[in-house]
């Protein structure tokens, strides 16, 4: 798998070399840090007026769902007014912005529509769009001459190839572009709703429930080619054997299994959109406590004391295992509807009914 | 009472009883999970995968707990 020369280095050096090259720019590091909290707060302030009408330190920064929180708004006042406060980006600056006295919808209600409703998508377009440099950065690596580029992606395709094959088995070669590539646009999407004037799509339920739709077909495909109709019906009826367990198999555990096999999506999807909105609105609503808390010593202060960031760390840990956990149990679904391996190394050991 | 304290009052200790239970299920998993790799660190690995699958089984009931009121809402406040 990996080239000739970068064969030599070990995973531990690998890990000692990515250490270094953090040392070596934690400067830089900081200096971005610094600037996200500055941002982050920053922008919070400028999309926000600090108090309404009445004086109250203004709660939400952004309520995303534009139809709920309308239809709300027109007959319960401001009630869902703080359901959801996030940290704000691009669009929702964009949309907020006054020039001269008129905000974008003023001038282009048209497009200001299409941001405020394609807000997610276009982001989820754009890191798409930003994964898909990458494959064209590789394009000119060779394995003849490779470079430190090359090493670093030879690692991480390496990271993937033996965690799905240490799940799946030998045979799991052939799905790992899809769940690397699963792996990557979540990760990425997590990693972009951290850094200010972003936003991941992965908060938004159309986003984990298409992603888990994926998800679905793909298993079940796989599943279905694999052990073929008959062997996959068997086996969602809990490979009975005699008339008995096949009437139980048919009559009771078919209906469970089918169950289990709709709940499987919707588990992965609700789960991974719960964790990335949590974080997102726990991170929102710290730093409008920092702003707040501002304004009561400096009333005209132009940014906040940054409550959030040990959320932003958080955040990454967070983001990091819903992605690894989203993938993982993608793959566990997968291995659960494949059939049985036999184990060649032991001399063909029976295979094992059921789970 | 209104709609809007009912849930002001429900929700966070509807979420909070899922949070204990989850606490509970994860401290157990994950305490059976450091012994088995304490007794065993050449399947440290191994059981590490296992119990982050099993985590994320316990800990998606809490979660389940913290989203259904958004995905309600329009629905709660009418």
């Amino acid at each position: 798998m990996r080239s000739r020369i970068v064969q030599k280095v070990t995973d531990q050096q690998a890990g000692a070399l990515i250490l270094r090259a953090m040392m070596r720019t934690r400067g830089l590091a900081g200096a971005c840090l610094v600037l996200f909290l500055l941002i982050g707060s920053a922008t919070a302030w400028a999309v926000n007026p600090v108090t309404d009408a009445h004086g109250h330190a203004v709660t939400a920064i952004h309520a995303p769902d534009g139809e709920v929180h309308g239809e709300v708004l027109h007959d319960g006042g401001h009630a869902a007014e703080a359901t959801s406060p996030e940290l704000p980006n691009i669009i929702t600056i964009a949309l907020k912005l006054k020039v001269n006295g008129k905000t974008l919808e003023d001038v282009a209600p048209a497009t200001a529509h299409f941001l405020h409703a394609y807000e997610y998508q276009i982001f989820a377009v754009f890191i798409a769009f930003v994964s898909a440099l990458f494959i064209f950065g590789t394009l000119r690596l060779r394995a003849e001459r490779p470079g430190k580029m090359q090493a670093f992606l030879e690692v991480i395709v390496e990271g993937f190839y033996n965690f799905v094959t240490s799940i799946l088995g030998e045979r799991g070669k052939k799905y790992v572009p899809f769940f690397a590539s699963l792996f990557m646009f979540i990760w990425l999407n997590n990693m972009f709703g951290i850094i200010p004037l972003f936003t991941g799509a992965t908060s938004k339920l159309q986003t984990t429930g298409t992603l888990a739709m994926f998800v679905f077909f793909y298993v079940n495909f796989y599943g279905l080619v694999e052990s073929g109709p008959w062997a996959f019906f068997k086996h969602m009826c809990g490979s009975p054997e005699g008339v008995l367990q096949w009437i139980i198999g048919v009559v009771l555990i078919f209906p469970v299994e089918l169950i289990g096999l709709f709940a499987k999506p919707l588990s992965l999807a609700l789960r991974l959109f719960g964790n990335i909105m949590g974080e997102h609105i726990l991170s929102g609503v710290f730093l409008m406590l920092g702003i707040s808390l501002m304004t009561f010593f400096w009333p005209s202060a132009p940014v906040g004391i940054p409550l959030h960031l040990p959320f932003l760390f958080l955040s990454l840990l967070v983001g990091t295992i819903q992605a690894l956990v989203f993938t993982l149990l993608g793959m566990i679904y997968l291995l659960m509807v494949l059939p049985h391996e036999h184990d060649d190394h032991h001399g063909h050991v029976a295979e094992v009914e059921g789970h | 009472m209104d709609k809007i304290t009912a849930i002001a009052l429900a929700y966070p200790l509807g979420l909070g009883l899922a949070a204990l239970g989850s606490a509970f299920g994860l401290g157990r998993a994950v305490g059976a999970a450091m012994e088995a790799m304490g007794r065993q660190p050449e399947a440290a690995g191994k059981i590490q995968t296992a119990m982050i699958i099993g985590a994320a089984f316990i800990e998606a009931l809490t979660i389940y707990a913290l989203i259904s009121p958004f995905i309600a809402q329009a629905t709660f406040l009418k």
